[in-house]
């Protein structure tokens, strides 16, 4: 369970304040799959970057599961991140130098040196996202699609409790993005991970099971209840 | 050690500015190893010319001549010299001289240039016991050494060469007396002397001490002896002076040569600091082009919760790298330079034929190996990298991460 309490965050420029997000309150199941929605500028990834704790909320409250993220330091967040978060950017934000194999494994190697186990769960998830045979390959002799495969993959395999992800299919076409959608709400099915995504496209609101759509910092609409 | 891996993939990541960035800190390397192995090398051998070519050991000389050395005067000699001898005999090998100013008079007739004089600083020596104390005697390229009561002089090669003279040309000296009339000796070139000095092929002009006693009337006195022997040796003697008589040991007798040496060592220095600051402004701005090329990565890193120190450690690591590379080449390039101008040499004789630099070195100059100057230009090399990527890391990672991620 992800509760948001009366959060708010402002950027200021200079004289200039732009409220990304105004006394914005919101709980998120467990398992849930997530959809953010609304305008350019009305605050989706300033939501996602305060749930995932990269960054800090002016005031109010966040808590994901038993943990008051809001509350957390520097060095608490980073922990936290590493061991609870995955992350799946727009342009998938692989390391070029790095093949398949080590873009994924470096996700577990923050947590863990045991290597054996590395293997293990590496292969595990390559096989489950469906990218047997690109192990060696790096970023630039994989197609937009497959990249961001690797970086569902990337995200998956520590298995954290919630993923976000910020406009994951802005960069792919439809076809390609349906696809990848498919496969996170799959890992969603199968492992029960909660999934918070933001986008601009019809065809992703349409497979999310609840829709939050945000204008101006605030919530427009939230099909939530209904379910 | 994932760390170290990604570090070192990153070097290769931009490998064109790589290299370039790390040539730059090997030509650094390069003129540091070549400076200093020829400066030593320059130095050790000027201070090995002064002793076997003009100082010795050290010197026994009229007390206030030192002091006004550059006036050459004849007022400050040496009268008795037999009681003084009577002490150097426990030394190793001794030698008087007489130190005069004269005007060196030659003809176009006689087989030079032209017609003309020049003030030169003779030495009268004792040619029985000088090549015992001193080597250029036995560096006579052209006809012999001077005798005793022979009306001949020995001049330095690059003296000789460029007023012509040769082998059998007949010279004047128009010298001072040492009561003030002048006089002018007839004498006859026996010899030229080439030795590894440049200061001694530009300069000398020795004639027998009996011919200038004669002129100068001198009675017998000299301006001084030079002595080889060990430093007891000389210690006890120098304690044993009488009134009058003035001890300088070689560090005394070089200790002009060392100060200017010392000048040109610091000015090295600051020359090898800016090829340093040079190259180092390199490896930032090559490490600022790509940790700014990178901030969207580091922004993800951060996210996945990889710590600051860890992004900053690997960013170090890889600036290191560029150093390490630097110093690579850097050695590569060096240790053959080195092994040829240890061996070999570097000869510049023809820029110290017509002015004077201080050093007295030969045409010939050898490098020296410094494991020093390797070490320290390495160790140097190596953390300026390491500290160049702490500035543009720090700027990217003291940014929310938020910013890191907003613009690709
Ligand atoms: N670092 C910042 N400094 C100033 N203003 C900011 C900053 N980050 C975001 N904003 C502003 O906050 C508002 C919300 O931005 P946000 O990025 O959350 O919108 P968004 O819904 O994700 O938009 P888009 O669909 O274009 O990605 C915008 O008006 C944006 O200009
Ligand atoms: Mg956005």
């Amino acid at each position: 369970m992800i509760r948001i309490q009366n959060v708010s965050k402002t950027y200021r420029s200079g004289d200039l304040a732009v409220h990304a997000l105004k006394d914005i309150s919101l709980t998120i199941e467990s398992g849930a799959f997530l959809a953010v929605a609304g305008p350019s500028g009305s605050g989706k990834t300033t939501l996602l970057n305060c749930v995932g704790c990269i960054d800090q909320a002016d005031s109010g409250l966040i808590s994901i599961g038993e943990d008051m993220v809001s509350e957390m330091d520097n060095t608490g967040r980073t922990q936290f991140r590493r061991r609870n978060l995955g992350f799946i950017f727009q342009s998938y934000n692989l390391i070029p130098v790095l093949t398949t194999y080590e873009n994924i494994a470096l996700a577990l190697q923050l947590n863990s040196n045991n290597t054996k186990e590395i293997d293990r769960k590496t292969r595990e998830i390559l096989r489950e996202v469906g990218l047997q045979g690109l192990e060696d390959r790096r970023p630039s002799r994989l197609s937009g699609g497959q990249q961001q495969r690797v970086a569902v993959a990337r995200a998956l395999v520590g298995n954290p409790k919630l993923i976000l992800a910020d406009e994951p299919t802005a960069n792919l076409d439809s076809h390609t993005g349906e696809a990848i959608l498919d496969l996170m709400k799959e890992m969603n099915r199968r492992h029960g991970i909660t999934f918070i995504f933001s986008t601009h496209d019809k065809m992703v609101m349409e497979r999310a099971d609840r829709l939050i759509r945000l204008h101006d910092g605030e919530i427009q609409s939230d099909t939530g209840g209904k379910q | 050690m994932k760390l170290l891996k990604l570090s070192f993939l990153n070097l290769f990541r931009y490998h064109k500015r790589t290299l370039i960035t790390a040539s730059a800190l090997a030509y650094g390397i390069l003129m540091f190893v070549f400076i200093d192995s020829f400066m030593s090398g320059a130095n050790e051998e000027s201070f090995r010319n002064y002793r076997i070519h003009d100082t010795g050991d050290g010197q026994i000389l009229a007390a206030g001549w030192w002091e006004n050395k550059d006036e050459v005067s004849l007022d400050y000699l040496i009268e008795d010299r037999t009681s003084l001898e009577a002490k150097l005999t426990g030394l190793q090998a001794y030698t008087p001289h007489l130190d005069f100013p004269a005007d060196f008079l030659f003809y176009k007739a006689d087989g030079f240039v032209e017609d003309g004089d020049l003030p030169v600083v003779v030495r009268a020596i004792d040619p029985a016991t000088a090549p015992l104390v001193f080597d250029q005697y036995k560096h006579i390229e052209d006809g012999t050494m001077v005798r005793d009561n022979q009306y001949g002089i020995l001049l330095g090669s690059w003296f000789a060469g460029k007023l012509g003279a040769s082998v059998g040309a007949p010279v004047l000296l128009q010298v001072k007396t040492r009561y003030g009339s002048t006089d002018v000796i007839e004498l006859e070139v026996t010899g030229i002397i080439h030795t590894g000095d440049s200061s001694l092929n530009r300069k000398a002009v020795y004639i027998p001490l009996t011919i200038a006693d004669e002129y100068l009337e001198t009675d017998g006195a000299v301006t001084g002896y030079t002595l080889l022997g060990s430093d007891k040796d000389l210690a006890a003697l120098k304690d044993s002076l009488e009134q009058g008589l003035r001890y300088l040991s070689f560090f005394d007798l070089t200790y002009d040569f060392q100060s200017m040496a010392a000048m040109s060592d610091s000015f090295i220095i600051i020359i090898i600091f800016l090829i340093f600051v040079i190259a180092s402004v390199g490896v930032s701005n090559t490490m600022m082009m790509g940790i700014y090329e990178r901030r969207y990565e580091v922004g993800m890193m951060r996210s996945l919760g990889m710590t600051n120190r860890e992004i900053m450690n690997s960013f170090i690591l890889e600036a290191m790298g560029i150093g390490l590379i630097g110093i690579g080449i850097g050695f590569a390039l060096a240790i053959p330079l080195n092994v040829f101008l240890v061996n070999h040499g570097i000869d510049y004789g023809f820029m110290l034929k017509d002015f004077d630099v201080g050093y007295r070195t030969t045409g010939v100059l050898h490098g020296k190996w410094k494991a020093g100057s390797f070490l320290y230009s390495a160790v140097t090399g190596l953390v300026v990298s390491g500290i160049m990527a702490v500035i543009p890391a720090r700027r990217i990672l003291t940014r929310p991460i938020a910013d890191n991620l907003r613009m690709k």
